[in-house]
């Protein structure tokens, strides 16, 4: 309990935001596209990447993955049609239901 | 936005040519098995990429009609029909991941946590990537985009995700859905949003890497 990492030592955690290592830096490249960064997070990250070509791939290729990821909805092949047993069961069901709407309706 | 309109309030349409256009409830006959027919294919799509399992997208598909058919009335051709209809599906998804999320635990969590741990097994620099994991250079990023064969890689790539990291990815990627709103959906926190994201993110880009763009680098060496 007494030798809790972060306890009180805002030294080593500034250390930890400016200087991240390649691993933190794949969690804050993919954390940074769905919230903002604290300051002293995207310095640190900023400054590795100005180093680390690996990392810089690593990001671009995130977005690129979101990108891809949106166009993959539109994008053919689709995982197939839906099958005819489906298209009748539905279309039965459908009929059911349209014929009890207009039969309390009227 | 040159899809027809239909305001039911004629201080908002002005012209004369939408009139012509009656609304949904006193309009010709109501024919729901044309929705099947027109857009039976593209629902079930969409259902099937988000559930993941045909006999309940099949369901699901089924469902959102249904329901079209009782709620027609509020059609009002504010959008296309395709989209209306669209809706309404992806509202019965997110009740079902609802009552999913507060039924079963998040078990997804320690899936890729080998491989990640592999990428950053480098002995002179601890935490740095490791020379043979480390992302390549994709080639024809943007190209790919154009290929049928890549969806299909694409595809099966995100099958393979286990389903609840697949289920945020795509709410989060495909439909955009803002952080707070797929946590409160799930009921998640947002630190196990943003892990499953990660991971997500780690695995299907390192699938894409191994199942397309390295396949292709040395397929065109070999030609």
């Amino acid at each position: 309990m007494h030798d809790h990492p972060h306890d009180g030592c805002v030294l080593s955690r500034a250390r930890e935001a400016l200087l991240p290592n390649c691993r933190e830096m794949t969690r804050r490249s993919s954390l940074a596209l769905d919230a903002p960064l604290p300051v002293a997070q995207r310095i640190g990250m900023g400054a590795h990447l100005l180093f680390c070509g690996l990392c810089r791939r690593y990001r671009a290729q995130l977005v690129w993955l979101r990108r891809a990821s949106r166009e993959a909805a539109a994008a053919a092949p689709l995982p197939g049609p839906l099958p005819p047993t489906a298209t009748s069961r539905i279309k039965h069901s459908l009929r059911a239901a349209a014929a009890s709407i207009t039969g309390s309706a009227s | 936005m040159t899809s027809p309109r239909l305001h039911p309030d004629p201080a908002v349409v002005p012209t004369g040519a939408e009139h012509r256009v009656q609304p949904a409830t006193t309009g010709p006959r109501l024919d729901p098995e044309r929705w099947v027919d027109e857009h039976g294919d593209y629902l079930f799509h969409f259902a099937l990429s988000r559930l993941r399992d045909p006999v309940l997208a099949e369901d699901f598909v089924q469902e959102a009609l249904l329901g079209a058919l009782r709620s027609h009335g509020r059609f009002e051709g504010r959008s296309t029909e395709r989209s209306w209809l669209t809706g309404i599906l992806k509202n019965k998804i997110l009740d079902h991941f609802r009552k999913a999320g507060r039924e079963t635990s998040f078990t997804d969590l320690e899936f890729y946590g080998e491989e990640e741990g592999r990428a950053f097994e480098n002995q002179a620099f601890p935490d740095h990537w490791n020379a043979a994991l480390a992302p390549s250079e994709w080639t024809d990023a943007g190209g790919a985009l154009d290929r049928e064969e890549f969806w299909r890689v694409f595809h099966s790539c995100s099958g393979k995700l286990p389903e609840r990291t697949a289920r945020v990815f795509i709410l989060r990627e495909v439909d955009d859905m803002p952080s707070d709103e797929i946590c409160a959906t799930l009921g998640i926190s947002p630190n196990n949003l943003w892990v499953m994201l990660h991971r997500a993110r780690l695995a299907l880009r390192r699938c894409l890497e191994l199942n397309w763009f390295a396949a292709r680098g040395s397929a065109e060496e070999e030609s």
